[in-house]
């Protein structure tokens, strides 16, 4: 009886550590798993030859909330690259600084107050890569790691 | 109606001119709206249309359809006109915004036309329901007669730190024959109203929090009542400030204004307080906005409030669903405008 108790007592300590050290384990997965997913740098790009230099946050900003770029006359239009809602929010918390609906209130009425033109959203990398090449001087922001999927583009700047 | 015929066949104009043709964008939007008087006899909940709700329900006081026009004929210089249809006005046809709009610099820009006259925070999407969160912005503020200009203004948009800032500065004019809303409040009466020599500077700063906007404008009017003058080169004054902060979900709007004609003893001061609150795709917001023009020297007064309950639902992209209570307490002895009222209103409001 005394045996089979120590036994238990024994079991029960190596589940207990057994639980302890996979706690554990998931904790630092949990925290490693988004860090390293949000270390993914995200890069404002163009299409290659568009004599894009590097502008500041500011200028982004402006540009994507549909007014001239006040930095670079090469810059044409932006583009919201919408292939994940994920990038698609750190962008406008980002650069924009401000919600989705903020954004979206914002440039309905620059568009029926100024005329502006609505800024065009686009979903997949191979329309963006397409678009690009298409709209030289256009602007979009895309992951750091998803640029090899798209052909001659360049990176204006890391924004984050 | 003339300036619709105008702007149409401009339209029609620069759409096939080969300039123009790669660069013509069209966006609009719309709203459909139905409400009743619960309690009360009328409810005017759009002044300077006069679009009045009564004990039946009824769709037009606050229907409206818009479609823009933008035409691109170079980087610098466009044109824009918006051609608008109104509920309370028959759905004939008008012309809202019809000018040229040219970049001076990426920040500077000038524009030659008619606009709408920027005197409230939301004068210039007035109509857009899309673009804020009640039915329509709270009535006791937006008591305009005169909602556009004929001029020119300048446009200077820059950056500074955190914060989007600009300046607008105008010169314009407008007429108005048988003005809906004076006509409207003066029985059997058609009241002809003109606002010339307008100057106004607008300025805002907005960052992502606070949005500060102030307004000036100073100018003169000229009033016929059954083509009698009656006013003539009367000065006005309007100043403006609103002040509304975005904390997370939570948005607190502030609007005043003050009104002033000191040869007609006039002097009015309107006011709203909003805060709305978005949980996912709904908004729930609660107002109070009032009306104040004390007794002046002819003894005419004129003072309402109301308190307003509403919900607003974004379903769908562009498209928002809204339902909205108004309580209207009018106070006015001398110049009681439509009495008491409780009215609900439902609505859906899209652009495209």
């Amino acid at each position: 009886m005394n045996t089979f108790t120590n036994t238990s007592r024994a079991q029960t300590h190596k589940h207990f550590m057994f639980m302890a050290v996979a706690i554990i384990v998931l904790a630092i997965l949990a925290c490693v798993t988004p860090v390293s997913a949000k270390a993914d740098k995200v890069a404002l790009i163009a299409a290659k030859g568009s004599s894009i230099e590097e502008l500041s946050i500011r200028d982004v900003r402006r540009v994507y909330l549909g007014l001239k770029s006040a930095e670079s006359k090469a810059v044409n239009k932006p583009v919201l690259n919408t292939h994940s809602q994920e990038l698609y929010d750190d962008f406008l918390k980002n650069v924009m600084h401000m919600t989705e609906g903020g954004y979206k209130r914002k440039l309905v009425k620059r568009i029926f107050r100024q005329g502006a033109e609505e800024i065009r959203q686009i979903s997949s990398y191979e329309e963006l890569n397409d678009h690009l090449q298409k709209n030289v001087g256009d602007i979009s922001f895309i992951e750091v790691s998803a640029i090899k999927n798209m052909d001659n583009i360049e990176v204006i700047q890391i924004l984050w | 109606m003339h300036r619709f015929y105008a702007a149409a066949v401009l339209l029609a104009a620069l759409l096939f001119h080969p300039l123009a043709a790669a660069e013509v964008h069209l966006n609009g939007f719309a709203s459909v709206v139905a409400g009743k008087v619960i309690e009360g006899n009328e409810f005017l909940a759009d002044y300077p249309k006069t679009g009045i709700y009564d004990e039946e329900w009824s769709l037009s006081p606050d229907t409206s359809l818009g479609l823009q026009f933008s035409s691109y004929f170079t980087d610098e210089f466009s044109l824009i006109a918006q051609i608008v249809v109104h509920g309370a006005r028959d759905f004939e046809p008008e012309v809202d915004w019809l000018y040229v709009n040219y970049f001076i610099t990426p920040e500077l820009s000038v524009q030659l036309g008619r606009k709408r006259l920027p005197l409230y925070y939301y004068s210039d999407y007035f109509d857009l329901g899309y673009a804020y969160y009640w039915i329509r912005p709270p009535a006791d503020l937006y008591t305009w007669q005169i909602t556009n200009y004929e001029g020119i203004s300048l446009l200077y948009e820059w950056g500074l730190g955190q914060w989007d800032s600009s300046v607008n500065v105008y010169y314009g004019s407008e007429e108005s024959e048988d003005n809906d809303l004076l006509s409207e409040l003066t029985p059997n009466a058609s009241v002809d109203e003109t606002w010339k020599n307008m100057f106004g500077i607008v300025g805002s700063m907005t960052n992502e929090l606070l949005d500060i906007r102030l307004t000036y404008m100073q100018g003169l009017v000229d009033r016929d009542i059954n083509g009698i003058n009656v006013i003539q080169d009367v000065k006005q004054k309007f100043f403006g400030l609103s002040v509304n902060l975005t904390l997370d979900q939570l948005q607190v709007l502030t609007e005043f204004n003050d009104y002033k004609r000191p040869d007609n003893d006039i002097d009015i001061e309107a006011y709203m307080l909003s805060f709305g609150y978005q949980i996912d795709d709904f908004t729930p917001h609660i107002t109070y906005s009032a009306f104040e023009q004390a007794i002046n020297a002819i003894g005419n007064d004129e003072k309402h409030h109301t308190t307003t309950l509403g919900v607003r639902w974004d379903f769908y992209p562009n498209m928002a669903l809204k339902a909205q209570f108004d309580k209207v307490v009018d106070e006015g002895v001398m110049v009681p405008v439509k009495g008491d009222s409780e009215s609900i209103s439902i609505g859906l409001d899209l652009v495209f």
